[in-house]
């Protein structure tokens, strides 16, 4: 399944983006995180993050052509997706926060 | 104290008080407002607590103040948002990690900053605990404030930032986070979230220079410096160019290039910039003039959690006229800063 994932907030205020498919995983970790993005609350309105500098990850597929979009504090993270999160901090690129 | 309110006050400290119970709200603010004012800020924040025009916080008229009470914990790499095993406690030694050590330091000054320049006790103005987890996650490349009281720091990928407690400016910046939540309580997204991490940058640079002994001519302005990675060296950013801090920086230095939606580590680049202009102008140490100005505004009540950039920019103003003289060189310095940042007074 091919994801988009971009992290932003942060210290820094710098944003990490990349072009992720659950196929670099293992096949035990690509059919949990497929599981885990399977349930995330697709199209909820961004949550009003608590205290200050947290990261906040957006998450995008495009099942079947059709666009799905959500946007994660990072306290939302299923633990079932940090091994898409290790692929976002291994290949992710530096964009410019304020794009 | 007493000598400082004579200069100050232009009504007995005592009718003020009254007033500040006043059940007549712009009577009341004006009074929380002259009160603010005479520096005492320690107990006015207690008697406004006690009207509870803002939010209410424990009144400790017993605790004398002026020794801060840290906690440091070591997270051992989990993201667990509660406190792992104890690692040092005030009084004790320094122990055999750095990290730790640095936020015991860092707190340490950040503390002694805000009690010596405004004698504020801690975060809340009460004493409130420092806590500070680290060895927060795996490779984190990030420290933030929690908003229940705890100070979390990572120890950086290597590639975007290094161990985030290298950085005094970056526990300053932490610490103040909490500050303003207990203060205006900034909401933290468009220019009230641009403001809340401008504050923040604000008090983490004067603690730095604080602790340093830097005049605002010595100070390099740079947020972040310590704990840059390669790829973001030398420096998060730049509160004396904005914009110009790493190859990534594209924060803007007016209102002119104001980013519509733009991250709320973005646009402080613009209040930023006011501040830097503002106590450049004046000279001397940053927290002369310009960061109690910041601070009163800080601690204004008319400062509300969806303050504009504008809004907070007045709340400067006039304390710079009310307490230096409304042609003093401090309220000259406070509209060249706005200025210089196009954001109309
Ligand atoms: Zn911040």
């Amino acid at each position: 399944m091919r994801v988009y994932v971009t992290r932003r907030g942060g210290l820094a205020g710098v944003a990490l983006h990349a072009a992720l498919d659950t196929a670099q995983l293992s096949a035990v970790d690509a059919t949990r995180a497929e599981a885990a993005l399977r349930d995330l609350p697709w199209g909820r309105l961004p949550t009003q993050p608590t205290g200050a500098d947290r990261f906040r990850y957006e998450v995008v597929t495009a099942e079947g052509g059709h666009e799905r979009h959500v946007e994660l504090g990072e306290t939302e993270i299923p633990d079932t997706l940090r091994p898409l999160l290790e692929l976002l901090h291994d290949y992710g690129q530096i964009r410019p926060a304020s794009g | 104290m007493t000598a400082r309110c004579a200069q100050r006050c232009i009504l007995p400290p005592g009718l003020l008080h009254r007033l500040a119970r006043s059940e007549e709200a712009a009577l009341r603010e004006a009074a929380l407002n002259a009160l603010a004012l005479d520096g005492r800020f320690r107990l006015a924040r207690a008697e406004s607590a006690a009207s509870s025009l803002r939010l209410s916080r424990p009144v400790t008229f017993a605790r004398a103040g002026g020794q801060p009470q840290r906690t440091i914990y070591d997270q051992q790499g989990s993201e667990s948002q509660t406190p792992g095993a104890v690692v040092r406690v005030e009084g004790q030694a320094p122990c055999g990690d750095q990290a730790v050590n640095q936020a015991y330091d860092g707190l340490g000054a950040t503390y002694s900053f805000y009690w010596t320049v405004f004698e504020r006790d801690s975060i809340d103005g009460a004493g409130m605990p420092l806590l500070g987890l680290m060895h927060y996650g795996r490779r984190y490349p990030n420290a933030f404030w929690d908003g229940a009281g705890h100070m979390f720091f990572g120890d950086g990928d290597g590639r975007i930032l290094t161990q985030t407690a290298a950085g005094i400016d970056v526990i300053g910046h932490e610490l103040t986070h909490g500050v303003t939540q207990h203060e205006a309580n900034l909401t933290y997204s468009g220019q009230s979230g641009a403001l809340n991490e401008s504050v923040s940058d604000v008090f983490g640079i004067q603690v730095k220079q604080h602790a340093l002994g830097q005049d605002v001519h010595s100070s390099d302005w740079l947020i972040g410096a310590d704990i840059a990675g390669p790829v973001l060296r030398p420096a998060l950013r730049s509160m004396k160019q904005p914009g110009t801090a790493n190859p990534h920086d594209d924060q803007p230095a007016d209102m002119n290039d104001y980013v519509p939606g733009g991250d709320v580590h973005i646009n402080s680049g613009i209040p930023n910039r006011a501040f830097y202009v503002v106590a450049t102008t004046l000279g001397g140490h940053a927290w002369d003039a310009a960061g109690p100005i910041w601070y009163a505004a800080l601690a204004d009540s008319q400062l509300r959690p969806n303050a504009t950039f504008r809004d907070f920019a007045r709340i400067t103003l006039r304390h710079a006229q009310q307490t230096y003289g409304a042609a003093s060189d401090q309220a000259h310095a406070v509209q060249q800063g706005w200025e210089a940042v196009k954001v109309a007074l």
